[in-house]
């Protein structure tokens, strides 16, 4: 701290001359005088940059340190710089911030040369501030939390993404990578989460999906009235503001309007929302530009834009866009009173347009976007809403053809117009309900079929569900479905003598035929290729967080003593029981031996072996991710002292299962498994069956109560021969159920966005869950083992 | 004494006063329906969505005395079924609440039956077949159960962990009323009359609930119950302010996970 005694300030002067390696500095500048030219050096000493260095605490002073030897390795000038303005650059900046103004000062010093880099250094603009402050706030810190905001709200599945813009197509959510419009991350939050908020908005009350029938009318007045052509296949959205001379002018009124309308909406169904929205129109108000020095055409809608939302105008509004304007807000004020929707905005649109368009004579630029309310593009959304379409269409023709239903001729065209029927976009969900609107009549026969279906599981479970009927109806389809799936090409390969040598054959589950095909496929055990051992370490610091919850977690889950009542021995006399005994013997019954108490540890009886999908579908992310979270799972296991082992499998053909050793039960957790795990990699087919039956017998040798298979999966079994469609997945459902047998617990993890139809029957009895975002997994896995054992 | 000293906790009563309960769907009748035949019934469903609720109403409404066992993992078949005790030098027989439920032709509502030791959950198998009969082995006796004992048990799906589960043998001697959440308008009526707080309060809590609900098993394991919901409108009722009512009552209850935390408050202060 600074007034420290002298021998403290000569301590930090002699560890900055090591640094720096001199005591004087300034410039080499050239002096002209009339003897001549001179060249002067070192005006400034070293003690400028002492008194700002001592000024520092200790801790704070080592890591400065650190930075200026960064410096001075390349320039010392430029290290007595930074040294000099350190204690004024910490008052803005924490550590953090220091490493970026640092490495941004050396990028200039290695871009530009020693002199800017210096002057970087010299001291601390505004700009400077402004730039580096880790106040920004990065959207990679908060995408999780904003996901699962989303998630939340919507009910359904919006992709965060980054971007330079700030809009939604409907399905993806487009935010900047980084805010730092204030000082506190918790603001510069507020800003992602109203625009997440908002856009969320824009999907729930379609802004976007609008239908063409109701704007039929509207189009054709526009088509007449300018002369152009409806352009066929884009969105109702798209074509509207096609037919417009100007289209962005159009873009802008339909933008305040429609957010106008997407606002009311929003703070009506969430009220505390309003505050944030609020907080944040304060910051838009005051980038607004001045309507009176615009453009007459970008002054009316800027005029627009600010009566509509702040209900007053910077400065004058010219004289000739007065009137206009004050109708155009009328007209909205109007129309926000009812309960309006899109097709009304965009209808109001059409008549603002015509109020406003006289002034585009003076040149028309785009409006300056409203932070939160972002942008509005209309071709991105044209290709995302026709995804979805085709998704819903795919979706509904599936089903049709599961129950053995005719399709009708315009299937696509009716699923769209039966889209615009849904009330909430973001529930595409229910098929009964869209078999309904679209008019497809369900056959007796088929209802049938489904009756038969429920009447069985009523007798199997006996249980009254309301979800029930979708249930049935899924696996209805799926038994029509297996039929289709059953005539794709099929071949087989021969097993030859080399093939059998030295491996373990498995039999192999036919269920056309509904038996076993006897040592069908030859598995080998394989060592896999270690890979870069500094991989664990690199997992755990890149979840650091994660890790340590995990670790938290696990370590409550530690067995401790535990006191087992009624016990034959044990060390001490279980009261209740000893009593009930006593009393027995005095009623004449004969009593129970087990009077006793007995302190156990060995309460967490279990072993887990996981199995993973090495395919080749699994290159790239999948296969990155599935390690990572194998390593995340190890540190938990490492902690609570269950038994486990590692494996992998791949193949191709029945010839050559490849089943990878990556750890054994009874194998530690050292530098080999690590670099093992870091070697899994992607290889070739997922022939499932045999690597699950030898789990199976390995876990026959392995002594524990409880036996726990995780498999972890990439979507459907599937080899290179005829391993696929209902054949693979009738063997791996029977190797599952040959697993149960022998009392081991198989829960199954799939990384799967589409095939859910499948799955449940594959998995049959058998606990599963499917990720569709493979990034989930690495929290995922040991939360499932988490809540699989307790 | 341990027989004070059990850590059971049973409740016998005869309901005079009518328990709040409003019907989600056909459930009461169902109820009535496999009373009148002599069916044992197993309520499944997530935790606080009003199973014990709909018991104690039914006990009313069927006018049958409760007993309710709160199942753990030490409850042993004698904690059921009853034992001998020494009295002053003598021995006298003490019926355990399943044998007296029995006896007594009452409803027995065995709460959170997962719990319970698997050897403990065979004493119900004949009480729950056709039989209708309850063996205690200590005396050599067969109770035959009067008509109207019923015996209910609940169970929370959840995903469940691989050491507890209850067995097939036991589950399939149970018809199954499924429990959820109630719906939106039904919710919001539960709450405000729980909670004693205006209708537009309870509205906003539901639609809190029912955002969060949508993480299930997309991070959270339950969404929050209906309990917790009622929970928040108490302490709002109490004055306290709305943030922090839900933040007690429906951030810590459900979720370790920081990140997850964050977002529901988020979700809170976008409601409230
Ligand atoms: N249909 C309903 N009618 C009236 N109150 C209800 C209803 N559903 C839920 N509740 C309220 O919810 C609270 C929680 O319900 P209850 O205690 O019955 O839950 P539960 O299903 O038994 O939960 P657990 O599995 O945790 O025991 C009740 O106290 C009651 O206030
Ligand atoms: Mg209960």
């Amino acid at each position: 701290m600074a007034g420290n005694s002298t021998e403290y300030v000569e301590k930090v002067k002699a560890e900055l001359f090591k640094i720096l390696g001199r005591s004087t500095f300034g410039e080499d500048f050239i002096e002209q005088r009339f003897t001549g030219v001179h060249f002067a050096r070192g005006l400034m000493s070293i003690d400028a940059a002492v008194d700002s260095v001592v000024t520092l605490d200790p801790e704070i002073r080592e890591e400065i340190y650190k930075l200026g030897k960064e410096l001075a390795k390349r320039d010392s000038e430029m290290a007595y710089h930074f040294f000099r303005t350190c204690a004024d650059a910490l008052k803005h900046f924490n550590m953090d911030d220091m490493k970026k103004w640092v490495e941004k000062g050396i990028q200039f010093y290695e871009r530009y040369g020693e002199v800017p880099g210096r002057n970087f250094f010299k001291g601390i603009t505004r700009e400077t501030i402004e730039e580096i402050r880790a106040v920004g706030l990065d959207l990679e810190e908060v995408a999780r939390i904003l996901e699962i905001y989303v998630e939340a709200l919507s009910g359904g599945k919006l992709k965060i993404q980054g971007s330079e813009e700030i809009y939604t197509d409907t399905r993806n959510i487009y935010l900047p990578n980084n805010v730092s419009f204030f000082q506190s991350d918790e603001d510069n939050f507020r800003v992602y989460k109203v625009i997440v908020a908002h856009k969320y908005a824009q999907i729930r009350y379609r802004s976007f999906d609008l239908n063409p029938h109701k704007l039929s009318k509207v189009l054709g007045y526009l088509e007449k009235k300018y002369y152009r052509n409806i352009i066929r296949d884009r969105s109702t959205l798209e074509t509207f503001f096609e037919l417009f001379p100007n289209k962005q002018l159009a873009i802008d009124i339909f933008s305040i309007v429609e957010n106008s309308r997407v606002e009311k909406n929003l703070t009506q169904e969430f009220k505390g929302i309003k505050r944030d929205i609020e907080f944040l129109s304060r910051i838009v108000w005051d980038e607004r530009p001045l309507p009176s020095e615009l453009p007459l055409g970008e002054a009316a809608v800027e005029a627009f834009l600010q009566k509509t939302y702040w209900g007053e105008v910077k400065g004058e509004i010219p004289k000739e866009v007065e009137a206009p304007v004050d109708k155009a807000v009328k007209l909205l004020h109007n129309m926000l009173k009812g309960r309006a929707t899109a097709e009304d905005s965009a209808a109001l649109t059409v008549k603002i347009y015509e109020l406003f368009e006289e002034f585009l004579d003076y040149g028309y630029n785009k409006a300056p976007l409203v932070l939160f309310r972002g942008d509005i593009k209309p071709a991105r959304i044209t290709v995302a809403l026709k995804l979805t379409e085709k998704e819903l269409a795919d979706k509904m023709r599936n089903l049709i053809k599961q129950l053995d239903l005719e399709p009708p001729e315009d299937l696509d065209k009716k699923i769209v117009e039966v889209k615009n029927e849904v009330l909430d976009p973001l529930m595409h969900e229910a098929p009964l309900e869209f078999l309904a609107k679209l008019n497809i009549r369900i056959p007796d026969e088929v209802w049938e079929k489904i009756k038969k279906e429920i009447e069985r599981r009523l007798g199997e479970l006996g249980e009254i569900d309301a979800s029930l009927l979708t249930k049935v109806l899924d696996s209805a389809g799926r038994m029509v479905r297996a039929e289709i799936e059953a005539q794709e090409t099929k071949f087989q390969v021969e097993l030859e003598e080399e093939d059998i040598e030295n491996a373990f054959l498995y039999d192999e589950w036919d269920h056309e035929m509904g038996h076993y095909r006897a040592k069908w496929c030859a598995l080998r055990e394989k060592d896999i290729k270690k890979g870069d051992e500094k991989f664990v370490q690199k997992t755990i610091d890149k979840h650091l967080g994660l890790v340590t919850q995990i670790r938290r977690q696990f370590e409550m889950l530690r067995p401790e003593y535990k006191k087992l009542r009624k016990q034959i021995y044990g060390e001490e006399i279980d009261i209740d029981a000893f009593i009930e005994a006593k009393a027995d013997m005095a009623a004449g019954v004969t009593p129970s031996e087990k009077v006793y108490i007995k302190t156990d540890k060995r309460e967490r009886d279990i072993a887990v072996a996981f199995l993973v999908d090495l395919s080749g579908s699994t290159t790239g992310w999948v296969i990155e991710t599935e390690k990572e979270a194998i390593v995340l799972m190890c540190e938990a296991l490492e902690i609570l002292g269950d038994k486990y082992a590692i494996y992998g499998f791949s193949g191709k053909t029945r010839k050559q299962c490849d089943f990878y050793k990556i750890k054994e039960f009874d194998q530690e957790y050292n530098a080999e498994v690590k670099a093992r795990i870091a070697g899994m990699d992607a290889f070739d087919y997922t022939r499932m069956g045999p690597p699950i039956r030898h789990l199976t017998s390995i876990f026959e040798e392995i002594p524990a109560k409880v036996k726990l298979m995780i498999i972890l999966s990439d979507g459907k079994p599937e080899d290179f021969d005829e391993y696929k469609g209902e054949h693979g997945i009738e063997d791996t459902r029977k190797a599952l159920i040959e697993a149960k047998k022998k009392h081991i617990k198989p829960f199954c993890i799939t990384i799967d966005k589409e095939a859910r139809d499948y799955i449940s029957h594959m998995y049959g009895d058998v606990s599963y869950i499917i990720l569709d975002d493979v990034r989930d997994l690495p929290r995922k896995l040991p939360e499932v083992y988490r809540k699989l054992t307790t | 004494m341990p027989k004070e000293k059990r850590v059971l906790r049973i409740e016998e009563y005869t309901i005079t006063k009518k328990p709040y309960y409003l019907p989600i769907g056909r459930e009461v009748e169902i109820f009535e329906a496999a009373y009148k035949n002599c069916l044992p019934v197993m309520l499944k469903g997530p935790t606080g969505c009003g199973k014990t609720r709909f018991v104690q109403y039914m006990a009313w409404k069927l006018k049958r005395p409760l007993i309710t066992v709160a199942c753990h993992d030490d409850l042993t078949s004698s904690d059921l079924v009853g034992r001998y005790l020494v009295k002053g030098g003598e021995t006298v027989w003490v019926d355990g609440p399943l044998t007296k439920a029995v006896k007594s032709g009452a409803i027995c509502y065995l709460d959170e039956i997962v719990e319970a030791r698997k050897d403990t959950t065979v004493v119900i198998h004949p009480l729950t077949d056709d039989r209708r009969i309850l063996p205690i082995e200590k005396r050599g006796e067969l109770i035959k159960a009067s008509d109207e004992f019923m015996l209910i048990i609940s169970y929370n799906p959840g995903y469940q962990s691989v050491l507890k589960d209850l067995k097939h043998s036991t589950r399939q001697r149970f018809i199954g009323i499924n429990f959820d959440f109630p719906p939106k308008d039904l919710e919001v009526e539960i709450i405000t009359h729980e909670s004693n707080i205006k209708p537009d309060i309870a509205k906003d809590l539901v639609i809190l609930g029912e955002k969060i609900r949508n993480l299930k098993d997309k991070g959270l394991e339950e969404g929050v119950s209906t309990r917790l919901l009622i929970y928040a409108g108490q302490l709002i009722g109490q004055g306290i302010d709305p943030h922090t009512a839900c933040e007690v009552a429906m951030v810590n209850p459900v979720t370790d996970d920081t990140e997850m935390q964050k977002a529901i408050r988020e979700l809170i202060s976008t409601v409230f």
